[in-house]
């Protein structure tokens, strides 16, 4: 049964992002308990403590599709208890998601219970808060696990989480009597809930042990594989006689080759603007329906300067796999390195382009529900318009790897544009703003530049095209 | 030799701290088919990527054509078909969108060959090419490569998925093409057999180095095994004093491989020379019966 | 297209230690020597030996070099090479010994190690030769 621990390891460090988190917290944790001891400020202490809960952020969301992936090579099926080890091991990784938040959660209760005695009346006892903690948080991990697991077998998957999260709300309203939009606080819903997340598991299992040939997860493909980014779907392709129109031109199949997918609509960029807009109006019919009345500016434009910054994101996604990509156009097009670059940054910038548009929309949208005001939408498209224009040559510029420059570069962008975010947030015009442009559009031309000179040089021995076993190997 | 079309000097290429070509020197002349053989790991497939130009060479100098390989002009680009072992194959395009795709980008195809080869490999060109078999797939990425009449061919394993029909259909194919004394072909395999038939140039590749670059039928004829059978038995010493012996003879000899046991030894020579034989003869007080060598005994003597 | 299947007159062992030209133009030797390739008969061209065996034809047409080289075959223009007419003396006796070099080393080793001596070998030699014409 080995290969139960070593699924529950590899669920906590199969993805780079998830290992950086393992570190960064640990380092927190280690710190917070310094402080704790010392004795100086205990509540920084606590806080860096509590940053353990970056380290189970993933799990839940990448389970699903790491489970898909690590099912599908035919070899498991040979393995004695190979899928069951798997199984075990998903669902000790997601008991441990849910632990580590619901005791951190009670220790704080439990020393603040012990420092303040005269306060014990008014918090939870810290048993009933980890059991509350513990059973919602496990809940919604096994609901998102399931969810994600099946819905990685397709590509219209992606927008079955959000489909599961604007379903909470419409539920919730139907049958008020599941109060499902409520924490189950009584040992009657605790046990109720934690039943339910059980018998889901059960469930689960039963399906996935029988289940013949496991596909391999759309996405992983899709993104790392640099392969295709979403293709449409065969019934679509087949009615809009998509095949038949294929390639016209030169300039198509360059762009085919370059990011993967089909020119025209459907384009694999279609599928992230669809997600940003889709996403972005679910998330606010969500807490619009729970608060009966205003108070929703602060709700709506928080949501609305996320869409408008997740789409510089959603583009640098998208463009990374360019780099490696660009190498199947060196012997077929008639193109220098030179003009491949400005190739990939004419893609860049269309992708920018779509997926600004279309975060554009569901920002305006949603800060038209909210009432927030159209200054406060204008400035912060136009914030995460520059940003998004920044990022694309910061990812065009990795064409080496993470050298000392990158991770200064990278560093010092991102502190950047995570106070763009909160300046936005607070919807804080004038100089802020005007500070935030006057730093980002003179870096444009800069790494423009920087960025045109690496890939003078680029060297596709190593900027292979990305495979998924390269991602899960890290 | 009739212009050499490619052209590698003192080559080397190093990733970080990791070297994977030092020295390299050779050269494909216009119309010659070139196998390169090695063992993985060896460096075919780097040495590929550093003489199409897809990665810059660390030391030395890389030439196609006359042009430096980094900085290979376009319209040399698109005289080069290249099928690489790991197919660039986009997976929801069928076969027929992958020529289209191709045509269209490089504006020459050469249709009847290529509907030639489909038929004879019997390539379903209507299926997205995630559906098809790996051997499938790299009949395709040959088609691709083979398709626009390209002056020069780069196969890197192009047949290793490939049934015993399949692929002596390719090397009929490809023989057509390399009758052709304009077109020249550079092709790295494991199955040597097919290079024997095929290939009047061999490169053998070991750890990163070139240890012997030149006509396959010179090969066959310095490389050999020798059976020796002495009236006495055999000195200890015997590895030396043949090497001494040989290296009078025929300076540039190189002793691959030997055994003694007793009376008799086996030595697999390289760069042997017939005139070596009497001298060695009388040295040894033996008779010697020389063996040539196939060339999957020679690369493997040249490993050992 | 099939071509109608031929009777193969040649047997090549690409994998064998012997280049394919020399196994061709040894191959052509002994066809003639024997009296199965008579001066004028016609020989399959360089395409059509080079795809009925699936090899390289630059090996095969350094083979018929070679053997026009010795006189043994004859470039006629237009059609393909024949067995040559008339079989001059092709070289000095030096030559033609140095021809039949390997076999004979082959036959004294093999005498050397069954022991027969240089008298009994020749008297076994000249017999064959008597027999043969």
């Amino acid at each position: 049964m080995s290969g139960v621990f070593a699924t529950l390891k590899l669920m906590f460090t199969a993805v780079r992002l998830q290992r950086a988190f393992l570190v960064v917290t640990s380092l927190c944790v280690v710190a917070g308990l310094g402080l704790l001891a010392t004795g100086a400020h205990d509540g920084a202490g606590w806080f860096l403590i509590g940053c353990c809960i970056l380290a189970v952020v993933l799990p839940p969301f990448l389970g699903g599709i790491l489970l898909r992936n690590l099912s599908a090579p035919r070899t498991v099926q040979l393995i004695p208890h190979g899928r069951l080890q798997l199984l075990l091991g998903c669902f000790l990784a997601e008991a441990l998601t849910a632990t580590i938040p619901a005791l951190f959660f009670a220790m704080v209760a439990a020393h603040v219970a012990h420092e303040r005695a005269h306060l014990a009346s008014d918090s939870y006892p810290p048993a009933m808060l980890f059991a509350l903690i513990f059973v919602s948080i496990f809940a919604l991990a096994t609901l998102f696990f399931i969810t994600l697991y099946y819905g990685s077998a397709s590509q219209f998957g992606i927008l079955a989480p959000i489909v599961v999260i604007a379903a909470f709300p419409i539920v919730g309203r139907t049958f008020p009597q599941l109060h499902i939009r409520e924490f189950p606080t009584s040992a009657f819903d605790l046990s109720i809930t934690l039943a339910g997340s059980l018998v889901a598991w059960i469930l689960f299992g039963a399906l996935y042990l029988r289940a013949g040939r496991i596909s391999p997860s759309m996405w992983g493909r899709a993104v790392t594989s640099g392969h295709v980014t979403m293709a449409p779907p065969q019934w679509l392709a087949a009615r809009e006689g998509i095949a038949a129109a294929l390639p016209g031109s030169r300039r198509d199949a360059m762009r085919m080759l370059l990011t993967g997918s089909y020119p025209g609509f459907w384009s694999g960029i279609a599928y992230p603007a669809l997600a940003l807009i889709v996403g972005n109006l679910a998330g606010f019919a969500l807490v619009a329906t729970g608060r009966h009345g205003g108070g929703l500016e602060g709700v709506g434009r928080f949501l609305a300067v996320m869409t408008a910054y997740s789409a510089g994101l959603a583009s640098a996604m998208v463009i990374l796999p360019m780099i490696g990509r660009a190498r199947y156009l060196w012997l077929k097009s008639s193109l220098d390195r030179r003009q491949l670059f400005r190739e990939a940054e004419a893609q860049s910038w269309r992708t920018l382009a779509i997926l600004t548009l279309a975060a554009g929309v569901a920002t305006v949208l949603v800060c038209f529900l909210s009432g927030v005001t159209p200054r406060v939408a204008g400035e912060t498209l136009t914030l995460s318009t520059v940003s998004g224009a920044v990022m694309i040559y910061l990812v065009l510029m990795h064409t080496r790897g993470w050298r000392l420059a990158d991770i200064i570069l990278s560093t010092l962008l991102s502190a950047v544009w995570f106070f763009g975010l909160i300046v936005s947030v607070l919807g804080a015009g004038g100089s802020p703003l005007l500070f935030l442009l006057a730093i980002q559009i003179p870096l444009i031309p800069l790494l423009r530049a920087w960025a045109l000179a690496r890939w003078t040089h680029i060297d596709w021995m190593i900027n292979r095209p990305l495979q998924l076993a390269q991602l899960l190997r890290g | 030799m009739s212009e050499p079309v490619v052209i590698a000097q003192n080559l080397g290429k190093a990733i970080g701290r990791d070297t994977i070509l030092r020295d390299v020197t050779v050269a494909a002349a216009r119309g010659s088919v070139v196998g390169i053989i090695g063992k993985n790991g060896a460096g075919k497939t780097t040495l590929m990527d550093v003489l199409l130009g897809f990665s810059p060479a660390t030391s030395g100098s890389s030439q196609l054509f006359g042009h430096d390989s980094f900085t290979l002009p376009g319209q040399i680009r698109g005289r080069i078909g290249f099928a690489p072992q790991q197919d660039e194959l986009v997976n929801m395009l069928t076969g027929r969108q992958h020529v289209e795709l191709t045509a269209a980008l490089l504006g020459r195809w050469n249709r009847a060959l290529a509907s030639r080869l489909q038929g004879a490999w019997g390539l379903p060109m209507d299926r997205p090419v995630q559906k098809l078999s790996g051997g499938e797939r790299q009949k395709l990425s040959t088609l691709l490569a083979l398709g626009h009449d390209p002056e020069l061919l780069v196969l890197d394993e192009p047949v290793a998925a490939l049934d015993p029909i399949s692929r002596r259909q390719f090397l009929q194919e490809l023989l057509d093409i390399a009758a052709n004394p304009q077109r020249t072909v550079l092709f790295s395999t494991h199955i040597v057999s097919d290079l024997e038939r095929v290939a009047d140039q061999i490169w053998i590749i070991r750890g990163g180095t070139i240890v012997w670059a030149g006509p396959l039928d010179h090969l066959k004829e310095s490389v050999a095994r020798l059976h020796i059978t002495a009236r006495q038995p055999l000195p200890a010493t015997l590895p030396t004093t043949l090497r001494a012996t040989l290296s009078a003879a025929v300076p540039r000899l190189e002793v691959l491989s030997m055994r003694v046991a007793g009376s008799r030894a086996t030595a697999v020579v390289a760069h042997w020379d017939e005139a070596a034989l009497a001298p060695l003869r009388e040295a040894l007080e033996a008779d010697i019966e020389v063996e040539s060598l196939g060339l999957e005994d020679i690369f493997i003597e040249f490993h050992s | 297209m099939e071509s109608p299947p031929t009777v193969r007159l040649f047997t090549l062992h690409p994998t064998s230690g012997v280049p394919i030209y020399r196994q061709l133009v040894d191959q052509v030797r002994r066809l003639v020597a024997s009296g199965q390739l008579a001066p004028g008969t016609e020989l399959p061209s360089v395409r059509e030996v080079a795809s009925e065996y699936t090899v390289n034809p630059t090996t095969i047409s350094k083979a018929y070099s070679l053997l026009e080289g010795e006189g043994l075959l004859q470039r006629n223009r237009g059609k393909p090479m024949t067995i040559a007419s008339s079989r001059q003396k092709s070289g000095s006796l030096p030559q033609r010994l140095r021809q039949i070099e390997p076999q004979v080393e082959a036959l004294v080793l093999a005498a050397r190690q069954l022991d027969l001596d240089s008298a009994e070998l020749c008297h076994f030699i000249g017999k064959k030769m008597g027999d043969a014409s």
